[in-house]
């Protein structure tokens, strides 16, 4: 691979970091003011959060985007921070298929497939 | 508490954590933890779950800065990440799936404290190590240039399953504390795999965001990330680290670190006197 397409690889990396961090904090923000400007008056104990809550469903997530409600919102943005990590390994991914380098292509996807497994695990406690 | 109240507070600290975060290198999540639990009384799981969310904004963050500069060596991160995020999914399945008492993690939070105090305060070592065909070094790929001094330096790695070994470490206790894990990850390039300093800690940078999301999907897909204790934990760490690494450039950061090793082992103590006292049980369930 040639050393522009190497530096090409990096800045989209790069970008694709910065531009994640600053959208998921955006959402997050708007989110955040909305839900207290709604919740003004509202308590929260967090000493009663359950010892085992309800594993979050995609579902409940978009029915609660579709009604502007502001923990979706919220929910989104960190949803959105999670994922751009994993997008890392795919651009990536990306770059050693341009390089047609094997080993790291192999290695890449491995790395993939357990993050992968880990949302299987998460909603089976 | 009134919410406001709440996510103000949590805000303030989560700026002040990312801040000292960004400052001395080691991540917020160190501070978000004792904050959550024994600051404001949040359950010890769904404070490692709104800590492992600031840590990838923190990370992701400064990252994205130093890829561009090209001294992260993506590949050995990529390699050592199959170490990392191993490690980083037993960590959270000790913590949600196997039920490990909360307030052992509180212990283990205190001891990892001590031991990333001692481990930041030892100066740098900074290797250049020769390129040796046929190694676990060259088959693996994992040797690369960076840019030193305005010329280019070339560099290999040494001890590679010693590294993977303590990086798989570091996955764990990211895991299962909630931190960024980032001395334990320098510590396996530049002691034992022998990199360049900087290469070693840009690249530790670079792996600790993939780490922690291998760890904290699992928390998040389980439910234990509420949004209205992350929102203001990841508003506030990527602001405080923002205002840090601006910062940075003009402050004393050799006694900035000594002080923050001090603060580090009060907040030790701290967690294992809490944890043997068994509050962070009281407090939750």
């Amino acid at each position: 691979m040639s050393q522009n397409t190497k530096k090409d690889i990096q800045q989209l990396v790069g970008n694709t970091l910065r531009i994640g961090v600053w959208l998921s904090f955006g959402i997050t923000v708007v989110g955040l003011l909305i839900f207290l400007a709604g919740n003004s008056g509202a308590q929260f104990e967090p000493g009663t959060l359950p010892a085992t809550p309800e594993n979050f469903s995609f579902s409940a997530l978009k029915n609660g985007l579709f009604s502007g409600d502001a923990l979706s919102i919220i929910a989104l943005g960190v949803l959105i921070l999670l994922i751009t990590p994993v997008l890392r390994v795919v651009f990536a991914l990306y770059g050693y298929w341009l390089e047609r380098n094997k080993l790291y292509m192999l290695i890449s996807i491995i790395v993939l497939g357990i993050i992968a497994s880990s949302l299987f695990i998460g909603a089976t406690h | 508490m009134n919410e406001i109240s709440f996510s103000l507070i949590l805000l303030f600290g989560a700026i002040f954590a990312g801040f000292i975060g960004a400052l001395t290198g080691l991540g917020g999540g160190i501070v978000i933890v004792p904050l959550l639990t024994l600051g404001l009384g949040v359950p010890m799981k769904y404070a490692v779950a709104a800590s492992l969310i600031s840590v990838i904004g923190t990370s992701s963050g400064a990252a994205s800065a130093y890829v561009k500069e090209g001294i992260t060596n993506m590949r050995i991160g990529m390699f050592l990440e199959i170490a990392t995020t191993l490690g980083a999914i037993l960590g959270a399945v000790l913590v949600i799936l196997v039920d490990l008492p909360v307030d052992i993690i509180g212990i283990i939070f205190g001891a990892v404290l001590i031991v990333t105090a001692v481990l930041s305060a030892q100066k740098k070592p900074d290797h250049r190590e020769p390129f040796v065909p046929g190694s676990y070094a060259d088959k693996l790929q994992l040797y690369g240039t960076f840019p030193h001094n305005g010329k280019e330096e070339s560099y290999s790695s040494r001890n590679v399953f010693g590294g993977f070994s303590i990086m798989a470490l570091a996955g764990f206790l990211s895991g299962l504390l909630g931190v960024g894990g980032g001395v334990f990850k320098v510590l396996a390039m530049d002691n034992i795999m022998r990199l360049p300093f900087k290469v070693s800690t840009t690249t530790s940078n670079f792996m600790i965001g993939v780490t922690a999301a291998a760890s904290s999907i699992i928390y998040f897909a389980g439910g234990y990330v509420v949004p209205s204790i992350a929102a203001p934990v990841v508003i506030g760490v990527i602001l405080g680290s923002l205002i840090g690494s601006k910062v940075l450039i003009h402050i004393n950061v050799q006694l900035l670190k000594r002080i923050f090793a001090i603060v580090v082992g009060i907040l030790a103590v701290y967690m294992i006197y809490n944890g043997y006292a068994g509050n962070f049980s009281h407090r939750s369930h």
